[in-house]
Parts: C-alpha cells; sequence; structure tokens
C-alpha cells in the first residue's frame, strides 16, 4: 500500500492549495473588481468605472466604492452613481450557492449626475427614443395654438360651404326640377276650354230631337266616345296628382332640412375655429399630462429593467420550470428551513436629489417571496424638505405573479424651477410653490392603478404665451393662489391611461365665461341672425312653391271633379225617357180620339 | 507547455508504467470536464498528488477533457437537469440536499453534476482505451517511427535536448502502480 503513496505528492498539494490561497487573497479585490465592471457593463450597455472594491473576510464583507454607470442615451451623465456599497454576505450560503445578504448599504446614491469625462455607449437602444418624444410632443400639440381673433362674420356667410346655403340651393333647384315635371303633365291636361266643350258636347246630346230609337243609338254612340275622352283625360289628371303628391313630399323634405340647417351650420363653426373647445378643454392634462408622463415612463423603464429579473428563476424545489441552458443551473430542493436563492435581508439606500436626500430602507428583497412567505417592504423617507414618506410592500407567487401596493405622502414640500410645458404657444415653468399630496397604487403583474391627489400653494409660475388663450391660461394660472390636481393612471404599464382632474379647470371655464364668453357670445348672434336671414329667404321661397302645388292640386282636383261629372251624365237616359213620354202621348192622344167617338 | 508535452512523450516512450499513465488521463478527464474549483476536483487532485499517477499526463489530460467539456457543455447539462428533475429521484436528492456537503459540491447544479456523473461513469472506458492506445503506441507506433531518418534527425535537435534532460527521473513521476 505505501508503495502507491509519494508523501512528497502531499507537500506538493499543500504549497500549491497555499500559493492559490496567497493569489486569491492578494489579488481577489482586482478580480472581483474586474468582475463586476465587467457584468454591469454587460447589463447597461455603457462604460462602468469603480474606484476600488474592498474584501473583509470575518464575516465577508464586500464593499464597492466609487460606482459610476454611464447613462447610453446620455454618455455626459451617469444613470446612477453612489459613493458606497457595501454588503454583508453570508459565506456559508453561499458556498451553497445561495446569495444571502444580511445588510446591504448604499450611501450617495446619485441619478443624473454629470460626468468628469464622457462615458463609452456600448449598445444602441433606439426603442424608447421614439415613444418618449411622441408622447411629449402629442402633449404639446394639445395646446390651442388658435388665437381669439374670430372669423369674419361676412365671408363665413358667403362660404358657399354653409349648410344653409347649400339645403337653400338644393331646395330651389328641386323645386325647378318637380315644376319642369307638373308643367309637362299640365299641358296635356284639359283646360277649362276644352271642359267646356266637352259640357257643350253633352248639352247638344241633352237637347237632340229624338223620334226614334235610332235616334237614341246614335246619341249613346256619340255619349261613349265623349266618355272615352274623359277617361284618357282622367289618367292624365291621376298621374298628375301623384306627381304632386312627390314633389310635395320631396318639397317638405328639403324645407325641413333648410330648417335645421343653420343650427348645423353654428356646429360646424364651432368645431372649426375651436369655438367649442374653448370652456372645455382639459387644460390640466395639457399642463401636468406631460410632467405625469415623464415619472411614468422612469418607473416604466425601472419595471422592464426588473421585471425579466423577478421572472427569471421562480422555483426552490425540483419542480422548477424552465429550459436547460449551457451553464446549468441550480436546483433547490425542499429543506428545513429555506432559504430563496437571492436574498437581502435589510437594505438602506441613501439618495442624493436636487431636493435633497432621501433614504430608503428595505426588507426581504428578494424574487422568491413564498419561500419564506414574506413581503418585501419598502420605504422612502425625507425630512429634508418638508416630508415625504412611503410605503409598499410586494411579493411574486411561485406561479410569478407581481403583486405590489402602496401608498405615499408628501408635506409641505417646496418646488422650485419645475418645466411644466415647453410649446410654440406657451412655455410654462414653475418657479416655486409650496406641494402637498397623497395617494396610493396597485401593481397586479402588468396592470397598474394609481389615485394621486396634489396640492400647489403659494406657486409663484414664470411663462409666455403666444395666444389670446394661452396668455388667457397663463393669467389665469398665476392668479391661483391654490391650485389641486388629480392624477390616475390606470392599464396597462406598458401602455397607461392618464386621467388628469384640477381645479385649473374650473377655474379656466370661469374666466373664460368672463372674459371670452361675451365676446363669443355677440360673434354668435350675429352669425345665428345671418344664418336666419338666409333661412327665412330660403322658406319664404319654399313656401311660395309650396302655395303654387296646392293650387295646381286644386285645379287637378276641380278638373277631376267636372270630368267625374261629366262621365256620370245621364244624357242617354233623359232622351229615352223623353222618347217614352213622346210614345205615351201618342197613344194616349189616339185613345181620347176613339174614346171620344164612342161616348162624345 | 512544451516541457509536458516532452514529459509525456518521455512517459509514453519510457517503461513508466501503462497503468500509471492511463490513470491519469482518466482522473484528468473527471476533472477536465467540471469547472476546476469544485469539491470533488480537489479531492481528486489531492489524490492525484499523493497516489503514483503520471503528473505530467494528468495535466495534460485535464487540459485537454477542459476544451472538449466546453463542446459538450449541452450534454453535460442535460444528464444534471434529466437527473436532478427525475421524480423518481426526487427523495433522494432532497435527503441528499439536506447535507451540506452535497450543498458545498454543488451537486445540486446541473452542469456540475452531469460533469461529475459523466466523467465517473465515462472514467473507466477511457482507462482501458487509454491503456491499450498507450500499448500499441509503444509495440508498434515507436519502433516504427524510430526507423525513420527523419527521427534521427530530429534526435539532433534541440528539442530532443529538452526531451533527454527531462528524461532523468523526476520524482514525482517516478514509481507506478
Amino acid at each position: 500500500m505505501v508503495r502507491f503513496i509519494r508523501w512528497q505528492g502531499m507537500i506538493a498539494f499543500i504549497v500549491i492549495s497555499a500559493l492559490v490561497i496567497t493569489f486569491m487573497y492578494f489579488f481577489a479585490e482586482t478580480l472581483v473588481k474586474k468582475a463586476i465592471v465587467s457584468s454591469a457593463e454587460s447589463a447597461f450597455g455603457a462604460e462602468v468605472n469603480v474606484a476600488e472594491v474592498k474584501l473583509s473576510y470575518s464575516p465577508l464583507q464586500i464593499s464597492i466604492l466609487d460606482m459610476q454607470v454611464t447613462d447610453k442615451e446620455t454618455p455626459s451623465e451617469n444613470l446612477f452613481s453612489f459613493g458606497r456599497a457595501s454588503a454583508g454576505v453570508d459565506v456559508w450560503q453561499y458556498l451553497f450557492g445561495k446569495i444571502i445578504i444580511d445588510e446591504l448599504e448604499v450611501s450617495q446614491l446619485a441619478f443624473s449626475s454629470i460626468r468628469s469625462q464622457i462615458g463609452k455607449v456600448y449598445i444602441d437602444e433606439k426603442l424608447t427614443e421614439a415613444t418618449k418624444e411622441s408622447l411629449a410632443e402629442q402633449a404639446k400639440a394639445l395646446l390651442p395654438e388658435v388665437d381669439m381673433q374670430l372669423p369674419n362674420v361676412k365671408s363665413l356667410l358667403d362660404d358657399s360651404n354653409l349648410l344653409t346655403i347649400k339645403a337653400a340651393t338644393q331646395l330651389q333647384q328641386s323645386y325647378k326640377i318637380e315644376q319642369e315635371k307638373l308643367l309637362a303633365l299640365k299641358a296635356q291636361l284639359p283646360n277649362k276650354a276644352k271642359l267646356k266643350a266637352y259640357q257643350d258636347k253633352v248639352k247638344a246630346l241633352g237637347k237632340m230631337k229624338v223620334k226614334s230609337l235610332a235616334d237614341i243609338e246614335k246619341i249613346k254612340t256619340e255619349f261613349s266616345h265623349i266618355k272615352a275622352e274623359f277617361k284618357a283625360d282622367q289618367a292624365l289628371v291621376k298621374n298628375a296628382k301623384l306627381q304632386i303628391l312627390a314633389s310635395q313630399k320631396l318639397l317638405a323634405k328639403q324645407i325641413s332640412e333648410v330648417k335645421n340647417a343653420p343650427a348645423k351650420d353654428w356646429q360646424q363653426i364651432e368645431k372649426t375655429y375651436q369655438l367649442d373647445s374653448i370652456d372645455s378643454e382639459d387644460f390640466a392634462h395639457i399642463l401636468f399630462g406631460e410632467k405625469a408622463r415623464e415619472y411614468v415612463q422612469k418607473a416604466q423603464w425601472l419595471y422592464d429593467t426588473v421585471a425579466p429579473l423577478l421572472k427569471n428563476s421562480q422555483g426552490d424545489n425540483v419542480t422548477t420550470e424552465g429550459k436547460p441552458q449551457a451553464n446549468g443551473r441550480f436546483i433547490y430542493f425542499i429543506e428545513e428551513t429555506p432559504l430563496p436563492s437571492v436574498l437581502v435581508k435589510k437594505a438602506l439606500f441613501s439618495i442624493q436629489l436636487e431636493q435633497g436626500e432621501v433614504a430608503i430602507t428595505a426588507s426581504e428583497l428578494t424574487h422568491q417571496h413564498w419561500i419564506r412567505g414574506k413581503d418585501s417592504l419598502l420605504k422612502i423617507s425625507s425630512i429634508d424638505n418638508g416630508e415625504l414618506k412611503l410605503t409598499s410592500h410586494f411579493n411574486i407567487s411561485q406561479s410569478g405573479d407581481f403583486n405590489g401596493q402602496g401608498k405615499w405622502l408628501v408635506n409641505n414640500r417646496a418646488i422650485s424651477n419645475t418645466m411644466l410645458t415647453q410649446s410654440k404657444a406657451l412655455t410654462l415653468s414653475l418657479k416655486s410653490a409650496q406641494l402637498d399630496g397623497q395617494g396610493s397604487f396597485q401593481l397586479l403583474n402588468e396592470d397598474i392603478a394609481t389615485t394621486n391627489q396634489f396640492s400647489l400653494s403659494q406657486a409663484s409660475y414664470q411663462g409666455n404665451a403666444q395666444s389670446t388663450i394661452t396668455k388667457l391660461l397663463l393669467d389665469t394660472i398665476e392668479s391661483l393662489e391654490h391650485l389641486t390636481i388629480e392624477l390616475g393612471v390606470n392599464g396597462k404599464v406598458s401602455k397607461p391611461n392618464f386621467t388628469i382632474t384640477s381645479s385649473l379647470n374650473d377655474a379656466l371655464t370661469g374666466a373664460f365665461k368672463q372674459q371670452v364668453a361675451g365676446k363669443l357670445a355677440d360673434f354668435k348672434q350675429t352669425v345665428n341672425k345671418g344664418l336666419n336671414e338666409k333661412l327665412a329667404n330660403a322658406l319664404k321661397l319654399g313656401d311660395s312653391q309650396m302655395t303654387e302645388l296646392v293650387d295646381l292640386e286644386a285645379f287637378l282636383n276641380d278638373t277631376d271633379k267636372a270630368l267625374i261629372d261629366l262621365k256620370n251624365s245621364d244624357v242617354v237616359k233623359q232622351q229615352q225617357k223623353k222618347l217614352e213620354d213622346k210614345a205615351k202621348d201618342k197613344v194616349k192622344d189616339k185613345l181620347k180620339k176613339k174614346f171620344g167617338d164612342l161616348f162624345g | 507547455m512544451l516541457t509536458l508535452l516532452a514529459k509525456l512523450l518521455h512517459a509514453l516512450n519510457s517503461d513508466s508504467s501503462i497503468r500509471q499513465i492511463a490513470l491519469a488521463i482518466a482522473l484528468g478527464f473527471i476533472v477536465g470536464l467540471s469547472p476546476i474549483f469544485t469539491l470533488h476536483n480537489i479531492v481528486i487532485i489531492f489524490f492525484v498528488f499523493i497516489i503514483r499517477v503520471h503528473l505530467g499526463s494528468f495535466i495534460l489530460a485535464v487540459g485537454l477533457f477542459s476544451g472538449i467539456s466546453y463542446l459538450l457543455s449541452p450534454v453535460i447539462v442535460q444528464v444534471g437537469e434529466s437527473l436532478l428533475t427525475q421524480p423518481a429521484l426526487t427523495n433522494l436528492f432532497t435527503y441528499l440536499y439536506q447535507i451540506s456537503l452535497f450543498k458545498l459540491a454543488h451537486w445540486h447544479h446541473t452542469y456540475i453534476l452531469g460533469a461529475f456523473v459523466l466523467g465517473v461513469a465515462l472514467s473507466a472506458p477511457v482507462y482501458f482505451i487509454s491503456k491499450l492506445l498507450i500499448e500499441k503506441y509503444r509495440v508498434h507506433i515507436m519502433t516504427f517511427f524510430e526507423k525513420f531518418r527523419i527521427v534521427q534527425a530530429l534526435k539532433a535537435s534541440k528539442f530532443y535536448r529538452l526531451y533527454t534532460s527531462i528524461a532523468g527521473d523526476s520524482s514525482l513521476s517516478k514509481g507506478g502502480l
């Protein structure tokens, strides 16, 4: 057995192990620094600078000093930087493949600080630029650039596109067409002379001397000829009546259109010259929406960055989902005191902002909350400038559902030099104000629901307005001592809906009513008067045309009646009766003569 | 590297034990498949130092199989994944997981378990194949090549001088099983 063992090898092993440990001890900080810089540059796509990394071994604690991460969109600034970050790592758990940090402390954390030299950018990301620009531009585009220079009434009324004019012209044209149709029919109708001739003919038949049945037959034949003419004329009268009905219906419809046209014209004028939106425009949305969108976009960026990391690993037992990777992964099994694969038990961040220092404390930061059954807690507070408080708790379920909620409060916070909007029509910034506010939020996977109330007092604004509307807006906002804004953000995080209501809208409505409404009312009155005149003319024309139709209808009725009377004439019967009477008289005379001779 | 290669050639050509060299290659195969600083590798390296195996062959085998493991990594991960997620083995692994040594060895990592299992399972065939190849080399190839003039010319070169200088007994490569 001994011959198989070389004891010198033991010494060599110890020497080599000692060398490795010594190397690790002396170069660990450099190696860790390189690893941090390399992985951060890969994650953020831009230059990362770390001044120093310090390691202490009992207990294991890593400290990163002066770390700066270049903002790839503006390389002259840092995305974030901090003076010192130190984390106490549980070595035993680290050797088991878990990162358990008992306490993480980050101090002098700052966002968008200026870099001493422009950082290198490794990845070009084009995606957010276009959307950001379009959202801001969309908000600005809502500002009415139209001035309160009202349009000229005369040119407005002469506009051939007015519905009143169009409808009147249409009515005239229709009447002309209908009139031509009726005239053509009227020319074919029997006139009074013709009717008189018919009556004369019938009378003549009635006065004819009837001596025999042959005479009666002759009258019958002539009367049936005349009746045929009556029938043809009656058919013409019937057609003319139908045409009149159709014409009346068409003209009545067009007259009704003419009557409604001025109201529609006014609506169109209001819309074209934005007169309808003057007192109902959502100015709060225009002014504060852009700022709100900026904050939501920042939150969205944070969500987009963090969400994939949270979704990455969701299992702590064999049921873990996920495709095997070439690098492999840890599979965790059930244990008596389970721990997530990454856990920061306690964290403290101190952020340096323009408005003062903000402290963030967090506990139980992990992406596997179900293992210990505890939510992550986050508290943000600042007392440098008024009072700022935010408390939030969130968790991720084993199935990957994110559920977070929280509330915030701001008290007596001073705000200065905040640009609200900058466009061609209006530039407005908040020079100084006292801000109070409170709100709550809830995030369930990708669905966000927040309600926020802000109250600005002692506000002082600075701005420049170009049009009457924006000047009025500026004057109104400057005159407000107290302004409240309610902001709601709902829907998908990637495409949120904003609802903004403010006391500014009410104030503006009042101001508009005072300063604009009078001028607008005069204008409305003049325009409506002009439109009504056009309507009256059109209706006058329409009425005379309708009267003509009514007259024509009366004439047709008379003609029709006369023709019916003539058609129903009993001239043949009368002549037959006359013949019968004559025959009876003859018989009577003969009988008288015979009986006179007999009894005479 | 050149020295290591010379050592290997010397080992192949000398009367060093064939089993010594083959065992070194088999152990180098296990170590080469896994990341170097894993618990089982440190244990194997310790044994390589204290038992009489050919160190030069071991170091070269580790280098060679580390390169091959890079190409084999999808297969290695697949083996580890299928073992660790096998429902029939859940109880076994849950039991082992309670042992700190198991977690310390990172055998609950798909790559490391896959590499270790593949390494151990294939080390026996690698040992026997290596043994066979070395035997064949010594009997046929070495004598065949020595006949060539070019070999004789090479023997007069600087490399050969280096080779012969190493050919003197090395305390670590001496001996056999």
